[in-house]
C-alpha cells in the first residue's frame, strides 16, 4: 500500500516541477540556487532531475540560459525567455482553476 | 575546498561516466555545468556539515545526484527504448505475419520431407526435432530482423511522418462501422493476399523448373527433382496467370476504395465464376505433377493413383465450394438492395 501512495504522490508532484521551476525564473538563477530557492520554500526536487528538466525546458525555448564567467566558478543561468513568461501565466491561470475544482473534490479534512 | 584536488577524484571519474553515455554534441557543455553543480553542492555542503572529509562529502553529492546512467538517461534526447508506443501496434502486427509466414512455410516443408524420407522410429522424432529447431532459429532471425526494421524506423521516422502515416481526416465516430459490415475490407489480409499472388505469378511464371521441387537426402546430399509436368504446366500457367491477375486488380482496387462496392462485388462474382472454369478444366485435364514413375520406383503407383483421386476430389470440392460463396455473395447483395 505504501509504495503504491509513494508512487502516485511521486506522479503528482512530477506534473507540479515544470510549474514550480518556471515559477521561480523570473530572475535568472544557476541550477544549485535555484535548488535551493526551491527547497526553501518546501518544493523539494532532485538534482538529477532538475538539472537535465532545465536543459529541456530551455530547448523547448521557455528558457534562455548563458555562461557567467565573472564569479568565483564559471555558472550556466537561467532565465524565461519572452516565450516562458506567456506559458507560466497560461500555466498560473490553469492551476488556479485545477484548485478550485479539486478543492471542491475533495471533502475537507 | 580546492577544486584541483578533485582532478581525478570521484567528481571527475562520475562525470565522465555521465559525459560518455551523452551525444558528442551536447557533451563538453553539460559536463561543464555538472562540474559547477556539484563544486555549489560540495561548497554548501562544507559550511553545513561538521566533520566530514572531503570524500565523504563528495559520496554524499554523488549519490543525491544519482547514478551516471540513469542521470545521462534524463540528459538524452535519444529514446530509451527499441521501439515507442507510436509504432507497437504496427510492430506487434508485422511480426504476428512474419512468424505466421515462417510456421507455414516450415510445416509445408517439413510434411514434404517427411513424405520423401518416410522415416521411422527414432528417425522420425529425429526429423521433427529437427524441424523444431528450425522453426526456433528462422522464426528468432526473422524476429530480430523486424525488431531491427523497427528499431530503425523509430529512430528516423520524425514526428510529421507517423503523422502521415496516419489517416488525416479527423476521427468521426459517425464513420464506425456497422456491427454487421460486409462491405468492410481487412486491410493486412488483402495485402498479405497481394503479395502471394504477386508471389505466385513470379514463382510459377520465371522459376517454374525449380518449383514443386522435393528435396531428397541420396549419397551425394541433398538432390532436387523438378516435380511439375510441363505439359500441364503448359495448359494450366495461362489460366493461372489470368486468375491471379485478376484477382491482384480486385484486390488493389477495393483496397484503393477502402471498402467493398457494388461493382467490386460484381466483378468478384467474374473472377469467382473465372476461378469455376479453371477448376474444371483442371478436374477434365492431366494432374499437375511428373509421373511418378519419372523419378519413383514402381512401388509408388498406388501412391500415385490415390493421389490422383484426391487431386480430383479437391477440384469437385474447390467448385462447389465457389459456387457456394457466389450464391452467398449474391444472396447478400440483393438483401441490401
Amino acid at each position: 500500500m505504501d509504495e503504491i501512495i509513494n508512487n502516485l504522490i511521486l506522479e503528482l508532484r512530477r506534473g507540479t516541477l515544470m510549474l514550480s521551476v518556471l515559477s521561480q525564473l523570473r530572475e535568472r538563477q544557476y541550477g544549485y540556487s535555484l535548488k535551493e530557492r526551491l527547497a526553501e520554500q518546501g518544493m523539494d526536487i532532485d538534482q538529477g532531475t532538475l538539472y537535465p528538466l532545465l536543459r529541456r525546458l530551455e530547448k523547448q525555448g521557455l528558457l534562455s540560459s548563458e555562461w557567467d564567467v565573472s564569479e568565483t566558478r564559471p555558472r550556466r543561468y537561467y532565465v524565461l525567455s519572452a516565450n516562458g513568461q506567456e506559458v507560466l501565466v497560461a500555466m498560473s491561470a490553469e492551476w488556479q482553476q485545477l484548485v478550485k475544482v479539486m478543492e471542491h473534490l475533495l471533502p475537507k479534512a | 575546498m580546492k577544486e584541483t584536488s578533485l582532478q581525478n577524484g570521484l567528481v571527475e571519474r562520475y562525470i565522465r561516466e555521465v559525459g560518455r553515455r551523452l551525444p558528442q554534441k551536447q557533451r563538453e557543455d553539460v559536463e561543464a555545468e555538472l562540474r559547477s553543480l556539484i563544486l555549489d553542492a560540495l561548497e554548501a555542503r562544507g559550511e553545513a556539515v561538521a566533520n566530514e572529509t572531503p570524500e565523504e562529502a563528495q559520496v554524499a553529492v554523488l549519490k543525491e545526484l544519482g547514478a551516471p546512467a540513469e542521470v545521462a538517461g534524463r540528459y538524452a534526447a535519444a529514446p530509451r527504448y527499441v521501439i515507442g508506443p507510436r509504432l507497437y501496434d504496427a510492430y506487434v502486427r508485422v511480426v504476428g505475419i512474419v512468424l505466421g509466414a515462417v510456421a507455414l512455410a516450415l510445416v509445408i516443408s517439413t510434411v514434404i520431407s517427411l513424405y520423401q524420407t518416410q522415416p521411422e522410429g527414432i528417425s522420425l522424432l529425429i526429423t521433427i526435432g529437427e524441424f523444431t529447431l528450425q522453426y526456433i532459429s528462422a522464426a528468432a532471425s526473422a524476429l530480430g530482423f523486424t525488431t531491427i526494421i523497427f528499431a530503425v524506423l523509430e529512430r528516423t521516422l520524425s514526428e510529421e511522418d507517423i503523422e502521415d502515416l496516419r489517416d488525416e481526416t479527423e476521427w468521426d465516430p459517425r464513420t464506425l462501422p456497422n456491427v454487421e459490415d460486409h462491405d468492410r475490407i481487412q486491410p493486412v489480409g488483402m495485402v498479405v493476399s497481394i503479395c502471394l499472388t504477386i508471389l505466385a505469378i513470379v514463382l510459377f511464371n520465371l522459376f517454374a523448373d525449380r518449383l514443386g521441387v522435393v528435396f531428397m537426402q541420396t549419397e551425394e546430399g541433398w538432390r532436387t527433382i523438378p516435380l511439375l509436368s510441363e505439359t500441364a504446366l503448359k495448359t494450366y500457367l495461362p489460366l493461372w496467370n489470368i486468375s491471379w491477375a485478376l484477382t491482384l486488380a480486385l484486390n488493389i482496387a477495393v483496397l484503393q476504395q477502402g471498402r467493398w462496392s457494388t461493382a467490386t462485388r460484381i466483378l468478384e462474382l467474374g473472377v469467382k465464376a473465372f476461378t469455376i472454369y479453371v477448376l474444371a478444366r483442371m478436374l477434365a485435364g492431366p494432374v499437375p505433377w511428373l509421373p511418378f514413375s519419372s523419378w519413383a520406383g514402381e512401388g509408388m503407383q498406388i501412391v500415385e493413383s490415390l493421389l490422383t483421386q484426391v487431386f480430383r476430389w479437391a477440384m469437385v470440392f474447390g467448385i462447389i465450394g465457389t459456387v457456394v460463396e457466389i450464391g452467398q455473395s449474391i444472396y447478400r447483395m440483393i438483401r441490401q438492395r
